[in-house]
């Protein structure tokens, strides 16, 4: 059981100075021993656990609210980075490459197939950079997309995402490599990590994407 | 009468007088962080006032339920159950904004803003007095942000709000260290000096004067004035 | 094995240098500017820090797997999170302030500052978000406490030169202090490529 002096000072160490509440629990302190227990442990103790309760129980009930729109929202997200990759799909199909990866199937109105599109990761700068890969049924690059790249430097890194590097991609086809590599990409300015790191994302996409269209894997 | 002449000055002291960002120095970390953008300041400035007035609005009202000695650690879970709630919110309807964040946006529990109206004046006014407060406070940390996120666009990147600006980028390149994060602490550095030298003025106290008090840590802080020890509540 | 200790070795030195936790990625700002002025302050303040760092992720890693994520509690995260560590961090006080007075008495009047420091609750939920392996976490959560280390011990320096310059009078006090961090924070844009040369 705290003495109420030794109350007011711990209160004091991480409030404000000019906190007049630490006074509330002088009185408890004055009453017989088992009603000061009371207040000293238990009444604290229960009352976070309440609060606790009562926090977790909205949570809850607001997850479950926004559960459907939250799920529909990462639908729209997936399906525009798809579309805007595969601008004349109608449809498209998920699938599972023989690595374990998901890609999906582009079709058009009449149900042929127009194109594929995976979405892969590789290493920037700070961090994974996701990018997804749309590629027509010959295996040539359609377009590339740079899903996130939040770990790379605002305005060096995440650059990347900018057309005028990603069109260079367009109509081309694999393996990519920077021109200092030897390659025919132009990195972005001062982001050469941050611009292999998206030639590597998009050779994965090409290989998981050449696995399956190579093998005669079309679905029908 | 005088009431609501008062409730109006709990309500514009957080725009210049006691403003979160550049006089109390707080919150400053998504301050620097989120700064890169118009956009990105605002979501996050929006966001932080809808922690802020509602934890203010539910602590005011449980000031005389919640026990003293565990006070600290009930104020922390209220505001990480409204930072999830808000969160839920945003990534269910505002995705773009959701992404825009990351993790500053549940890192707005550690904001010392939220956590520091709620113990240094939520606890001892009543509701009208501590929303009144939070959303001064809210909207003052919103439009500090918003204007350093506006100086780092603009000559950082040459847009504003993602519009482009004329002559930026063609006549004139953007400078683009303001976006990288030696910029961020440069333009805040600069924009506290206009601040301190608006107050010095008025003859009133510069933001380091001011500054450590609003904090919640102020008074167990070893480079505070006022320490007393290391026992904690 | 080898490719192990080189992709951990990367993420060290990546939370350290490149993706700096005050200098980068702009965590744990308060501490920085404010406990910065000496540094023996400063030593002990980051060690505080990577001590309850690497505990927290101790602590939160087995509750974020496996009782959060097995039965789909995952919006309760951040509460469980900023609980865990500010009962850590209680923890940690009473148990040095009985068994290791020396050591209480150096890092104890930090303790109760790191609560709110978001770089532990920032580095926590950065580990969940880019959903590390165990050991990934805990060399991120060391790495990213280190890179606060050598970013204040940095910095006491630099302030510690400016303590009797004469600076313009609108500049004194915290504006010359943010100047001199974008200073040490432009040192660090330097380091750029260094890690992914390395361990590439």
């Amino acid at each position: 059981m705290p003495k109420p002096k030794k109350t007011t000072a711990k209160n004091n160490a991480i409030a404000p100075a000019d906190n007049a509440s630490p006074q509330k629990d002088n009185s408890s302190a004055v009453a017989d021993s088992k009603e000061s227990v009371v207040s000293a442990i238990l009444r604290p103790a229960l009352s976070l656990f309440l609060i606790s309760l009562v926090v977790a129980g909205i949570l809850a009930l607001v997850y479950n609210i926004t559960k459907e729109p939250i799920a529909q929202a990462l639908a729209r997200e997936a399906n525009r980075a798809r579309q805007s990759v595969l601008p004349a799909a109608v449809s498209f199909e998920t699938k599972m490459a023989p690595g374990g990866e998901t890609y999906d199937v582009a079709y058009d109105a009449a149900g042929s197939v127009i194109g594929y599109a995976a979405q892969t990761k590789a290493k920037g700068y700070g961090g994974d950079i996701l990018v997804m890969v749309g590629l027509d049924p010959d295996g040539a690059v359609l377009a590339v997309q740079v899903i996130a790249c939040s770990d790379e430097t605002p305005g060096l890194g995440q650059n990347v995402k900018k057309e005028s590097f990603l069109d260079q991609f367009a109509g081309q086809r694999g393996p990519f490599a920077l021109k200092k590599a030897g390659g025919r990409i132009d990195g972005v300015t001062s982001a050469t990590y941050s611009s292999a790191g998206t030639a590597a994302a998009v050779n994965e996409a090409l290989r998981i994407l050449d696995s399956v269209r190579t093998k005669g894997g079309l679905p029908s | 009468m005088t009431e609501r002449v008062s409730y109006l000055r709990e309500l514009t002291k957080g725009f210049l007088r006691e403003n979160p960002t550049l006089r109390l120095v707080l919150g400053t970390c998504p301050t620097l962080a989120i700064s890169i953008s118009v956009t990105g300041a605002l979501g996050m400035g929006a966001a932080a006032t809808a922690v802020l007035l509602c934890s203010n609005v539910v602590i005011s009202a449980l000031r005389s339920v919640i026990p003293d000695k565990v006070r600290i650690p009930a104020y922390i879970t209220i505001i990480a159950g409204l930072v999830t709630v808000v969160q839920l919110l945003v990534k269910a309807f505002l995705p773009a904004i959701d992404a825009a964040l990351g993790i500053y946006l549940p890192l707005i529990t550690v904001n010392c803003i939220i956590l520091g109206r709620a113990d240094g004046y939520a606890n001892s006014h009543n509701i009208p007095a501590a929303a009144c407060d939070a959303l001064g406070m809210g909207v003052g940390f919103t439009g500090a942000l918003c204007l350093m996120g506006a100086v780092r666009e603009v000559l950082g990147a040459g847009s504003f709000a993602g519009h482009s600006l004329p002559f930026w980028g063609t006549t004139v390149s953007p400078i683009l260290i303001f976006l990288l994060p030696p910029g961020g602490f440069f333009v805040y550095g600069l924009l506290i000096a206009v601040a301190n030298r608006i107050s010095q003025k008025k003859g009133k106290p510069t933001a380091e004067e001011a500054g450590c008090a609003g904090c919640v840590c102020a008074a167990s802080c070893p480079d505070g004035k006022k320490n007393k020890g290391g026992d904690t509540a | 094995m080898i490719h192990i200790t080189k992709e951990l070795a990367a993420i060290f030195f990546t939370a350290v240098l490149t993706q700096n936790f005050v200098l980068a990625k702009f965590l744990g700002i308060c501490p920085f500017l404010g406990v910065s002025k000496k540094l023996h302050t400063a030593v002990g303040m980051s060690l505080a820090v990577i001590f309850v760092m690497a505990l927290a992720t101790c602590a939160t890693y087995p509750i974020n797997k496996y009782l959060l994520e097995t039965n789909g509690l995952t919006f309760l995260q951040t509460l469980v999170f900023i609980l865990v560590i500010a009962a850590l961090v209680q923890l940690v006080e009473i148990a040095l302030k009985r068994f290791l007075k020396p050591l209480y008495r150096s890092l104890g009047i930090y303790l109760p500052l790191i609560t709110t420091n978001c770089a532990v609750l920032g580095v926590v939920l950065l580990n969940v978000t880019r959903q590390y392996t165990f050991a990934q976490a805990m060399v991120n959560s060391v790495g990213g406490g280190a890179g606060f280390l050598l970013a204040m011990v940095l910095f006491a320096g630099v302030r510690s030169r400016m303590e009797h310059d004469d600076i313009p009078k609108a500049l004194r006090g915290l504006p010359s202090t943010l100047i001199a961090a974008s200073l040490v924070a432009l040192s660090f844009l330097g380091l750029g490529g260094v890690v992914e040369k390395i361990f590439a």
